[in-house]
C-alpha cells in the first residue's frame, strides 16, 4: 500500500481534510495541537490502495515538543511515498516555512492551500504559486467536494523527486562546511546551519560529534538560513497573492475576554453557564425524561420475570441488569452536554485565550498556560485528557499536567454527585457539587505546587503560542460531536459497564463455595468489603458495600452508582428510589450522616481514576509516575476526605461558624508564615548587599 | 539595545536580530517569522505581565516575557 503524510503548521486543517478525504471522524478542534500523535487509514483511488497518515502539526522539520517529535520521526522514516502539505491561506507566508524544509529534504510534495474562513488574508494566484515553486498547488475550499476528487487524482501521479536545488540556498554560503566535510550531500549542510540536533540524533551521530559540527558553522547560522528561506518567500508572496490588510485572529471580543479586570470574571462566567446548563437546567430535564422512559421500557419486562418465580434470574436482570444501568443511562443527557460544551469551547478558539490568561497563575504554580487545555478536557474525560499533556514541550511539565488530570472531576463522576449527594442536600445540593469541582482544581493546583518545589521542577518552559481566530460551529459539526458522543456513552454502558455489573453481581451473589445467597450476606465481595471497611472508619463509612463500590468504581466510575443501587436491591431507573434508598438504616448502603456522604463524595472525587485513564498515564509519562501518582492519589483522597468528615462533623456538633472561625485562622496562620518566610528571605538578600540575581 | 519586552503597547518596532542562549526558542522565533527587518507590535499583556500577545507577519503570537529578551529591535519606532 503507498503511504501518503499528511503535514502541515498546527491548527492548519490536516485532521479536517483527513476526516473529509477518508470518511473519518477523528477529533478536530481550533487549537494548537488536537493531534498528538499519527493516525492511519486505508482509502481507494480507482484500483490504487493509499494509506494516509495524519500527524501533529509542526512549525519546521525541528522538533520542539512531544508531538512535534513525532511528525519529524514519521517524515525521516522516510516509508512514505508522498507528502500533502496542507497551508492555512489566512497565514500563507509562514506555513510555507515548512513548505520549503520540506522541499530542501527532496520530498515529492502536493501543496493544499486551505481556505478554512470566509475572510481572507491573501487572495492566492495558484499558477503563479506552482511556478514559483515547482510543484502542483490546490487551492481547497472546505465546503467543496470537487477539489477533493481533484488532489485523489494527483495522488495517482508518479513519484516526482526533485532533482534541482532551490534558488535560495545558491546564495548560502557553505564553504565552513565543505572544507570539514566534503562527501556530504546538500541537505548535511543545511541541517548544520539549523543546528538541528534531532536529525543528527536521528542519523546516528554521537552528542560530540553534533557539537563539533555546530563549533564550525557561522554563529548566526540559524539567522542566515531563516532569512534567505523567508526572503524568497516574500518574494513569492508578491508575486503569486494579493494581501488584505488585517491581522489574522484580531478580533474585538479580545478587548473584553483579555481585558486586565474581566478576563478572570468572563472565563468563570462562561464554566458557570456550562456547568449549570448541563446539571441543572437543560440536563437535567432531559435526564429525568429519559429515566421515565426507561422505566416505562424495564418494569413491563420485570413484572414478566417475576411471574418466572426464580430469584436468581429475576435479580440477576433486576439488580446487574436493568437496575444500575439504566440509572446511569439516564444520565446520558448530562454527559453528552458536557462534551458538547468542551467541543464548543475548543472550536471557538477562545481555549488559546484561556491559555493566555492562565499563564500568570499556572505559572506560579509550576504549571504551562498550555496545560489548561489538558485540564479543561479532563472535565469530559480523563482518558482522553492526559494524553493531550504531550502537547507540554518540558518532560517534567507533560508528567505533571498528567498526574493532575484525573483531579478534574471527569464527567462519569456526575451520577455520584448527583444521586449520592441529592439524596441528603436536596436542591442545595448544586452548592455541594460547585465546592467538590473547586476543590478538584485546589487540589490539582496546590499538588502541582508541591511537586514543583520537591520532584518535578519545570524551568526554561517555553509558552509561544500562535491565537487562531474566533470561528462558530457548524449545525453538521455540531451534529457529529453529538452522535459521537451519544454513540461512546452507549457503547461504554453496553461493554465495560454491564460486564463490571455483572462481575459485581456474581461476586455479591455468591460465597467463596459459590453458594447462591439471595440477600448478599457471606459473598466474596461481603468478605472482601468487610476486611478492608474497618480502613475507612476515620473517614466516616465503615461499610462494607460502599467499600465494595468504590473498589468497582477503580474499573469505571459510573460502576460505583450502579453497585449502590444493585447493593440496595433498586431495580429501576428512577433516581430519588436509590437517594431514598441510602437514607434507610435498613439498607445495606446506608450513610449515617451528612458528614459521611460529603466524605464519600470527595474520595469519589480524588481517588484513583478509572482503569482506562491509568493505562494512557502508563503509556504516556511511564510506570514509575503512574505508580507514584496512584499513590499521592490514593493518599491525597484519603487525607482530604478524613478533614472534610471531621469538620462536617464538628459543624454538625457545634454549629458551622466556629468551624468556618476555625479554617480562617489556620489559613491566617498559613499567610503569616509565609509572610515571614518571605521577610526572612528579603533579609538575607539585604545582607548580601544586592548581589544577589533578584534584586540586581 | 532595546529588546522586544522594552517595547511600548501597540507600537510598531522593527526586530534587529535574535539573540539568546536557548537554542531552541531561538529557531522557533525564526521558523515563525521573527527574522531581522520585520515589523512587530505588542498587543496585549497578560494580567501579571507574564504573557505578551504580539503582532508580527500579520498574524498575532502569545510569547512569555521571559523569551521576549530574545528579540532585539532597532531603536526606534516604526
Amino acid at each position: 500500500m503507498r503511504e501518503v503524510l499528511l503535514v502541515g503548521n498546527p491548527n492548519s486543517g490536516k485532521t479536517t481534510f483527513f476526516n473529509s478525504l477518508t470518511k473519518s471522524d477523528e477529533h478536530i478542534g481550533n487549537w494548537h495541537g488536537v493531534t498528538v500523535e499519527e493516525k492511519k487509514k486505508a482509502f481507494k483511488v480507482g484500483n490504487d490502495e493509499f494509506v494516509l497518515v495524519d500527524t501533529p502539526g509542526i512549525y519546521s522539520l525541528a522538533p520542539l515538543s512531544f508531538e512535534e517529535e513525532v511528525s519529524f520521526k514519521l517524515i525521516e522514516k522516510k516509508k512514505h511515498e508522498k507528502i500533502i502539505n496542507i497551508c492555512d491561506l489566512n497565514n500563507l507566508q509562514r506555513n510555507l516555512y515548512l513548505t520549503l524544509c520540506l522541499l530542501e529534504e527532496g520530498e515529492d510534495i502536493l501543496l493544499v492551500v486551505n481556505e478554512i474562513d470566509k475572510k481572507v488574508k491573501f487572495k492566492l494566484n495558484t499558477k503563479e504559486l506552482e511556478r514559483c515553486l515547482d510543484i502542483p498547488v490546490i487551492l481547497l475550499d472546505a465546503e467543496n467536494k470537487k477539489e477533493i476528487d481533484k488532489i485523489k487524482d494527483r495522488l495517482k501521479d508518479k513519484p516526482n523527486k526533485r532533482k534541482k536545488p532551490l534558488k535560495y540556498l545558491d546564495k548560502i554560503d557553505f564553504s565552513c562546511l565543505k572544507s570539514h566535510f566534503k562527501d556530504k550531500d546538500l541537505i548535511f549542510y543545511i541541517k548544520a546551519f539549523e543546528k538541528n540536533e534531532s536529525f543528527f540524533k536521528l542519523k546516528g551521530f554521537t552528542d560530540e560529534e553534533i557539537k563539533k559540527i555546530f563549533e564550525i558553522v557561522p554563529v548566526n547560522s540559524m539567522e542566515i538560513l531563516a532569512n534567505a528561506r523567508y526572503s524568497f518567500l516574500d518574494e513569492i508572496i508578491e508575486i503569486s497573492c494579493a494581501e488584505n490588510n488585517f491581522v489574522y485572529g484580531q478580533s474585538k471580543f479580545d478587548k473584553i475576554l483579555l481585558n486586565k479586570f474581566l478576563a478572570l470574571p468572563c472565563f468563570l462566567i462562561i464554566l458557570s453557564i456550562i456547568f449549570y446548563l448541563t446539571f441543572f437546567s437543560i440536563g437535567a430535564f432531559f435526564s429525568d425524561l429519559l429515566s421515565s422512559f426507561l422505566e416505562l421500557i424495564t418494569s413491563p419486562i420485570l413484572d414478566a420475570l417475576s411471574e418466572l418465580n426464580n430469584s436468581f434470574l429475576y435479580n440477576f436482570f433486576a439488580d446487574a441488569v436493568f437496575g444500575g444501568l439504566s440509572t446511569v443511562l439516564s444520565f446520558l443527557p448530562q454527559v453528552v452536554l458536557l462534551f458538547f460544551f468542551l467541543s464548543l469551547l475548543e472550536d471557538s478558539g477562545y481555549i488559546t485565550r484561556v491559555a493566555f490568561i492562565f499563564e500568570d497563575i499556572l505559572g506560579k504554580v509550576g504549571l504551562s498556560g498550555k496545560s489548561i487545555y489538558t485540564l479543561l478536557m479532563g472535565f469530559g474525560c480523563s482518558t482522553t485528557a492526559i494524553m493531550t499533556a504531550r502537547n507540554m514541550d518540558n518532560k517534567n511539565s507533560k508528567i505533571k499536567t498528567a498526574l493532575l488530570c484525573p483531579y478534574m472531576s471527569c464527567s462519569a463522576k456526575i451520577p455520584i454527585y448527583t444521586v449520592i449527594g441529592g439524596a441528603f442536600f436536596g436542591a442545595s445540593n448544586i452548592f455541594v457539587i460547585i465546592g467538590l469541582y473547586l476543590l478538584g482544581v485546589v487540589v490539582a493546583l496546590s499538588i502541582s505546587k508541591i511537586l514543583d518545589v520537591t520532584l518535578l521542577k519545570s524551568d526554561n518552559q517555553t509558552f509561544i503560542l500562535e491565537f487562531p481566530p474566533y470561528r462558530w460551529t457548524s449545525m453538521k459539526r455540531v451534529y457529529k460531536i453529538l452522535s459521537k458522543n451519544v454513540k461512546s456513552f452507549l457503547v461504554k454502558v453496553g461493554s465495560v459497564m454491564i460486564s463490571m455489573n455483572i462481575i459485581v453481581f456474581l461476586l455479591s451473589s455468591f460465597t467463596f463455595s459459590f453458594k447462591y445467597v439471595e440477600d448478599g450476606s457471606g459473598s466474596m465481595l461481603e468478605s472482601i468489603g468487610k476486611f478492608l471497611a474497618p480502613a475507612f472508619e476515620p473517614v466516616g463509612f465503615n461499610n462494607w458495600a460502599i467499600v465494595s463500590a468504590l473498589l468497582a468504581g477503580l474499573v469505571a466510575k459510573e460502576v460505583v452508582v450502579s453497585s449502590i443501587a444493585m447493593f440496595n436491591g433498586i431495580d429501576s431507573s428512577a433516581i430519588k428510589l436509590i437517594s431514598s434508598s441510602i437514607l434507610l438504616p435498613t439498607s445495606v448502603v446506608y450513610f449515617a450522616s451528612k458528614a459521611s456522604v460529603l466524605s464519600f463524595l470527595v474520595f469519589c472525587l480524588l481517588y484513583t481514576p478509572c482503569l482506562a485513564s491509568i493505562s494512557m498515564m502508563l503509556q504516556e509519562i511511564g510506570k514509575k509516575w503512574t505508580i507514584i501518582g496512584i499513590l499521592i492519589q490514593l493518599f491525597v483522597a484519603y487525607i482530604v476526605s478524613f478533614i472534610v468528615y471531621n469538620l462536617a462533623l464538628g459543624a454538625e456538633i457545634f454549629g458551622i461558624l466556629p468551624i468556618i472561625l476555625t479554617l480562617l485562622s489556620i489559613i491566617l496562620m498559613i499567610v503569616a508564615v509565609c509572610f515571614v518566610f518571605r521577610f526572612v528571605k528579603y533579609k538575607k538578600c539585604a545582607r548580601c548587599k544586592n548581589l544577589c540575581d533578584k534584586h540586581k | 539595545m532595546i529588546t522586544l519586552k522594552d517595547a511600548k503597547l501597540n507600537k510598531y518596532y522593527k526586530i534587529s536580530h535574535i539573540l539568546g542562549d536557548n537554542l531552541k526558542v531561538v529557531r522557533r522565533f525564526l521558523e515563525l517569522g521573527l527574522v531581522g527587518g520585520q515589523k512587530v507590535r505588542i498587543v496585549n499583556k497578560s494580567i501579571l505581565k507574564k504573557v505578551y500577545l504580539i503582532e508580527i507577519r500579520g498574524y498575532l503570537l502569545s510569547i512569555k516575557t521571559s523569551l521576549l529578551n530574545y528579540i532585539i529591535l532597532e531603536g526606534d519606532v516604526v
